[in-house]
């Protein structure tokens, strides 16, 4: 092979490298934003869910007969979102670590807030924090759902499927 | 010269052909038409199906009235028929209903004919679409009640009646014309069946009584039309016919029309046996296709044409604007495509029952020449079947061949080439002439435009001269101005003569490269003209086979069965109980076709849309005064950077 003809070959793999590179990059950027906000969003259920647990006089609601309705509505945020909240920590993780199936699990996360979200809200049960947690829900969803994130994953789920024989 | 080429065409387009000559060349490439098992109505004379029917007219809030008895009428008397009766519509009655007992007997007669004869229809037509379109297709199902319709049982007794009409002797006819337009020599065959049994045979959108389908084959004359008219006059008729080239042919399919119905006669696509075009015609229908399979078939319905494009810019919003995810391209499914307001029906053109034409099975009796000096043709402007007084028209028999139900002219009749989107093309011969008569055009225009912009040009420097010499003199101050706005003008007008020029020159060069291609032979590919082709349903996997296909005819009823028990029964759990139903169904649904994924993603974004409408809901001004803020800072911000640069 011409000199020539070798420099040119060797200055299009270089670019071909470059440009993976940057998509790589560009990947990697798009993983971390996905568990970034994933995190933030189970910290913040978790200080709701903490904030109005601790804001309830549990020893007095025990002593009494019945739970009050408030103590009821607490212990069903409690129930709902804690175990939200841990889940989502272990997607973000999954996601970070580029597990194909973990973005499937984060939207699914975000329909189960979504509905306990909207649920509240039409049944009158509407606590400040809904509308917080229904923006990030919203927030997530776009995001997740944005051809580049979907492509990311897509091409992930296909590279991890056996080849059909 | 274009002018010249132009009215050669005219004067081509007048002129006729002897019927012997008509013949032959219909003869040369009559179609074979392959039908789908199961099909029960097959392409007869026209005159046979007008000896057997009677003739009516009907004014608006009258009964029908019968004009003319089976008996007395006959093709010669439907020409004469005076429509003197404006606000009256004139029709053909082919069948009678059939009595309960006689319905009865000819089931039990003909068993396989009410299930549809030796016809199985795969894949439910319900069951290859989303729910969407399966409640419009409900809802249009309901509205067959309340509107007009062709009796069901008129569908048996027009099979005994065609049926004794092949026992009284089993001919196949089609009616042909042969016709010069554009350039073109357009040999047209029409088909006439004596009823349409879509509907009531094969689940698809009516019946009618009469149905007439067509089908084109475009010719390129062996020389200029000229030419042409002096060879068929004169005894070289043979030798021309083996000159003419079939170029292109178009078959007619409910009532679409331009490019998509043409192809080109070396397109794979189009399938020839010993140079007979081969048509597969869909069961009940009729439409005409070029491959055999199941097509899908979407009626629009025109009130829900708003909401189609509605949903479609909501589409665009979602993927161009917000960069939302769109699907893997080929396998977006029909919903996806926007088609959420349109009832699907399929045409069952599978080509395994019967064939019709040359070297066939069954053949092809000698054909009719349509001559619009016959009155049946031409002055019968009325319908070719019963009227059933549908809105829609659908259920309405067809008009003949010339016209239109409302008695306008049909395109296919009076402009064949622009019907099919070929009046864009011209035949191979033309095509070169065309092209040198636009270079010379373009050349002469060339020139003049060089002429004009050398003078604007020289005119223009003199402006300037004179513009710039008084630039000092201030007792001419107002004449510098005057001339300044004359410089300005000018030099636009230049501008765009430049433009002009450059623009024409790139066409010409465009033009001589063109030119050269078809000098070489080199022809663009034979289907770059299609945007949308028709092309046969793979219809999606759906699981569970016949479970899933009665799902998906029973869904919508058992959704409006639930609706109604909800209502009843649990009035205040209405919203949990209309969200759980939803869920439940599209989770049901899902399953069947394998997208669980695609479900949880589309639920989820709906959540997602209703909480946004929450939000705006709950905090409009908020919102409003968010943006405004960030707005603000953003310009203060960007302004601001601007000043420490």
């Amino acid at each position: 092979m011409e000199p020539e003809m070798l420099a040119r070959l060797a200055e299009r793999q270089a670019a071909a490298a470059a440009t993976n590179l940057g998509e790589r990059q560009a990947r990697q950027w798009v993983i971390r934003v996905i568990a970034l906000l994933l995190v933030v969003q189970a910290l913040a259920l978790l200080v709701v869910s903490g904030a109005t647990g601790l804001a309830l006089n549990w020893r007095r609601e025990l002593g009494d007969i019945m739970l009050s309705l408030r103590a009821l509505d607490t212990m069903l945020l409690l129930i709902v979102l804690v175990p939200v909240a841990i889940f989502e920590i272990v997607t973000a993780f999954g996601i970070w670590m580029g597990q194909s199936s973990a973005w499937l699990r984060a939207l699914i996360i975000q329909g189960l807030l979504l509905i306990y979200s909207l649920s509240s809200y039409i049944s009158g049960r509407s606590q400040g924090f809904i509308y917080l947690l229904m923006l990030l829900c919203i927030v997530n969803v776009l995001y997740l759902n944005a051809n580049d994130v979907r492509f990311t994953f897509q091409s992930r789920r296909r590279a991890s499927r056996p080849p059909r024989v | 010269m274009m002018f010249d080429l132009r009215s050669r065409a005219d004067d081509a387009h007048r002129d006729r052909l002897a019927s012997d000559q008509e013949m032959a060349l219909l003869r040369r490439y009559e179609p074979i038409l392959r039908f789908t098992s199961g099909e029960q109505f097959f392409p007869v004379d026209v005159e046979r199906y007008v000896e057997q029917a009677s003739l009516w007219y009907q004014r608006p809030g009258e009964d029908p009235v019968c004009a003319l008895t089976q008996g007395e009428l006959t093709l010669e008397t439907l020409g004469q028929v005076d429509l003197g009766r404006p606000d009256a519509v004139y029709f053909l009655k082919f069948a009678d209903p059939l009595g309960v007992w006689e319905l009865a007997k000819y089931r039990a007669e003909h068993p396989a004919a009410s299930a549809g004869r030796r016809f199985s229809p795969g894949t439910g037509r319900l069951a290859r679409v989303g729910y969407a379109s399966r409640f419009f297709d409900a809802f249009f199902n309901v509205t067959l009640l309340a509107r007009g319709r062709v009796p069901g049982d008129t569908a048996a007794a027009a099979a005994l009646l065609f049926e004794q009409m092949l026992a009284d002797g089993e001919q196949y006819r089609y009616h042909g014309r042969v016709v010069r337009e554009s350039g073109w020599l357009v040999v047209q065959y029409w088909f006439f069946y004596v009823y349409n049994n879509w509907r009531s045979g094969f689940s698809g959108a009516n019946d009618h009584e009469a149905d007439w389908e067509m089908v084109s084959v475009y010719l390129a004359e062996p020389d200029d039309p000229a030419t042409a008219r002096a060879n068929t006059n004169g005894d070289d008729f043979d030798s021309w016919l083996d000159g003419c080239r079939p170029e292109w042919v178009a078959y007619a399919a409910h009532d679409y029309e331009g490019d998509d119905l043409r192809r080109r006669w070396d397109d794979p696509e189009v399938e020839k046996l010993d140079g007979h075009p081969v048509v597969y015609v869909a069961a009940g229908s009729h439409a005409c296709y070029f491959r055999r399979g199941e097509y899908l078939t979407e009626l629009e319905l025109p009130f829900l044409q708003p909401l189609t494009k509605a949903a479609n810019r909501l589409q665009r919003f979602w993927h161009d604007q917000l960069r939302q995810y769109e699907g893997d391209g080929e396998r977006a499914s029909v919903d996806e495509r926007g088609n959420l307001f349109r009832i699907p029906f399929v045409d069952y053109a599978r080509g395994d029952g019967l064939t019709l034409g040359c070297g066939q099975g069954k053949q092809w009796s000698a054909p009719r020449l349509l001559d619009t000096d016959e009155g049946w043709l031409s002055a019968y402007r009325g319908l070719w079947g019963l009227y059933a007084q549908d809105p829609f028209a659908g259920e309405n028999a067809p008009a003949g061949p010339m016209y239109n139900q409302n008695r306008t002219m049909r395109r296919s009749w009076f402009d064949p080439v622009g019907w099919s989107g070929l009046d864009k093309v011209s035949p191979a011969y033309e095509e070169t002439r065309l092209i040198v008569a636009q270079q010379v055009e373009l050349r002469q225009l060339e020139r003049q435009l060089q002429g004009e912009i050398q003078e604007k040009a020289f005119e223009l420097r003199n402006l300037g001269i004179a513009t710039r010499a008084m630039r000092t003199q201030p007792h001419l101050q107002r004449l510098h101005a005057d001339y300044q706005g004359k410089v300005e003008t000018l030099s636009e007008e230049l501008a765009r003569l430049r433009t002009d020029l450059a623009a024409r020159r790139a066409l010409l060069h465009t033009l001589d490269g063109y030119a050269a291609l078809l000098a070489a032979g080199v022809r663009e590919p034979p289907r770059a003209h299609i945007r949308r082709a028709l092309t046969p349903a793979m219809g999606e996997p759906f699981r569970a086979g016949r479970l899933a296909e009665i799902w998906a005819a029973a869904s919508i009823g058992l959704m409006l069965v639930v609706l109604v028990g909800l209502i009843y029964f649990a009035r205040h759990f209405m919203v949990f109980g209309l969200s759980a139903m939803i869920a439940l169904f599209a989770f049901i649904e899902a399953t069947f076709r394998g997208r669980l994924v695609r479900m949880v993603t589309s639920m989820t974004i709906g959540l997602a849309v209703v909480a946004a409408l929450v939000l705006v809901y709950e905090f409009f001004w908020s919102i409003v005064a968010l943006i405004v803020f960030v707005i603000g800072s953003y310009l203060l911000w960007d302004n601001l950077r601007e000043l420490w640069r």
